[in-house]
């Protein structure tokens, strides 16, 4: 059941051991921690983070201190505007301004931590790092071997000359 | 070490969501497997809603439900509904009898063809009638005339052929020579679709008779509304408008570039819809679209 609770902070520990202590508040950026949070009531243990280390969790949260006064956004995910921009704020694009590694474990730890807002931040930097560039050049960016038989690529190649809209 | 692969399905689609068409088509040519997320039915369903409501001449698509077409049967069915739409965007028609007959198509003489002098209305509005006859429904008194078919193009008597092609910018039908450009709207998008339709639904033995028996009956009722829609001349005389204005601004803002589009107040329904393509278009500059042929030249597409 859950029971409102006083209590102001709470212990993260990150899968390579490393205790961290936030704000409740900023912890609860994260609906799962949340959910777990108002299923358990008052948490004294440290709360096992098993998928992210140390330093993606301090970056995870330092994105959480940041946005702790965000309103929370209407879970309307199938909402029309939602998808077409990839206006990035200008804290989040700097915040997002790491290497492709560290982008995608952001990535990863707010889509364990079920962080939103996060996610989609993460998702839209990757949508704007693919905009604008080739076949080539994304596969270049990404390390991503191109696998088709040359038949196939002619077979896409083909569709896609139809589908462009010039 | 983290990187694209290692990233699950639904991120995936997640970043495939802030995509667009031209996008996702780039992301088609990465892997295999990324061509098979970036072509599925929830990312291409909108899309292809979104065209059709941008662009005028697909108004009849506007009128059937999407739970009445079979596209989300197969797993690329949405796209290939959007593939056909842009294959046919892109290739000629040929002027039956049939395909003739009750059309209307607005007029445009040529002669006066300096772009800012395009006028904001058709200087005339014809019916191809049933009976032979074609006629003047709006605007100029022109008098009317016996049409057939010859050769694959139109023919009026003391006229030259009118050759058939697809506006550029409209996507409509066109007929031109050379003192008249003359558009209308384009019953081969819903054609096209239909015969898709169909070629999901047969190739699909998973969709329940119930399911079938449904998506059939929205879609015959979409369909008899369609061509009540088209039996009605005042509704055809405000589409063949609408194309006209489409036609008359994209080539205003091709060759006068520096002005302000305008958007006259009988036109309201579709105005937001407009700017859509070239909005989307970053990539294709100025100059990519001047090496086209404007609809002036109309050049004959039929294939």
């Amino acid at each position: 059941m859950a029971t409102p609770s006083t209590q102001a902070t709470v212990k993260l520990q990150s899968n390579d051991n490393v205790v961290i202590e936030v704000e409740r508040a900023i912890a609860e950026r994260s609906v799962l921690i949340k959910n777990m949070l108002e299923d358990c009531g008052e948490v004294t243990d440290a709360i096992p983070i098993s998928n992210v280390n140390e330093s993606i969790l301090r970056k995870v949260i330092e994105w959480c201190e940041h946005h702790k006064n965000d309103p929370v956004a209407a879970e309307n995910e199938n909402d029309d505007s939602r998808k077409k921009t990839t206006d990035i704020d200008e804290w989040d694009q700097k915040f997002m301004n790491v290497d492709q590694e560290m982008l995608f474990e952001i990535i990863l730890a707010a889509n364990f931590l079920d962080i939103k807002p996060l996610l989609d931040t993460g998702c839209k930097t990757v949508a704007n790092m693919i905009k604008g560039k080739s076949p080539e050049e994304i596969r270049k960016l990404f390390n991503i071997q191109n696998d088709f038989t040359p038949e196939e690529e002619e077979q896409i190649r083909r569709e896609n000359e139809w589908a462009e809209d010039r | 070490m983290a990187s694209v692969s290692c990233l699950p399905i639904e991120v995936v689609h997640h970043i495939l969501g802030h995509l667009s068409p031209r996008e996702l088509l780039v992301v088609r040519q990465l892997t295999r497997t990324l061509n098979h997320f970036s072509t599925v039915n929830h990312l291409w369903q909108p899309h292809t809603l979104e065209l059709i409501q941008a662009r005028p001449v697909l108004f009849d698509l506007r009128q059937v439900p999407p739970s009445a077409w079979s596209f989300s049967h197969s797993p690329d069915g949405w796209f290939r509904a959007y593939l056909t739409i842009m294959k046919t965007s892109k290739s000629g028609w040929v002027p039956t009898e049939d395909g003739i007959r009750n059309t209307c198509w607005s007029v445009h003489f040529t002669g006066l063809d300096l772009v800012d002098e395009i006028p904001e209305k058709p200087q005339a509005i014809c019916r191809f009638d049933s009976d032979g006859i074609v006629y003047v429904i709006d605007g100029h008194l022109l008098e009317p005339h016996k049409w057939w078919i010859e050769n694959g193009a139109v023919r009026v008597p003391a006229y030259p052929a009118l050759r058939p092609s697809r506006g550029k910018y409209t996507w409509g039908r066109v007929l031109t020579h050379s003192g008249v450009h003359m558009l209308s709207t384009s019953a081969d998008f819903l054609e096209n679709l239909l015969r898709l339709h169909l070629e999901i639904l047969e190739a699909s033995s998973l969709i329940p008779a119930q399911e079938k028996e449904s998506m059939t009956e929205e879609l015959e009722w979409a369909l008899r509304n369609i061509r009540a829609s088209e039996r009605d001349t005042s509704v055809m005389i405000r589409r063949i408008e609408e194309l006209h204005f489409v036609r008359r601004r994209s080539l205003r803002l091709e060759f006068l570039p520096n002005e302000e589009p305008e958007y006259p107040t009988h036109i309201g329904v579709f105005g937001a819809g407009l700017t859509e393509s070239d909005d989307e278009d970053d990539m294709s500059s100025d100059s990519d679209f001047e090496s086209q042929d404007s609809e002036f030249e109309a050049p004959q597409t039929g294939e």
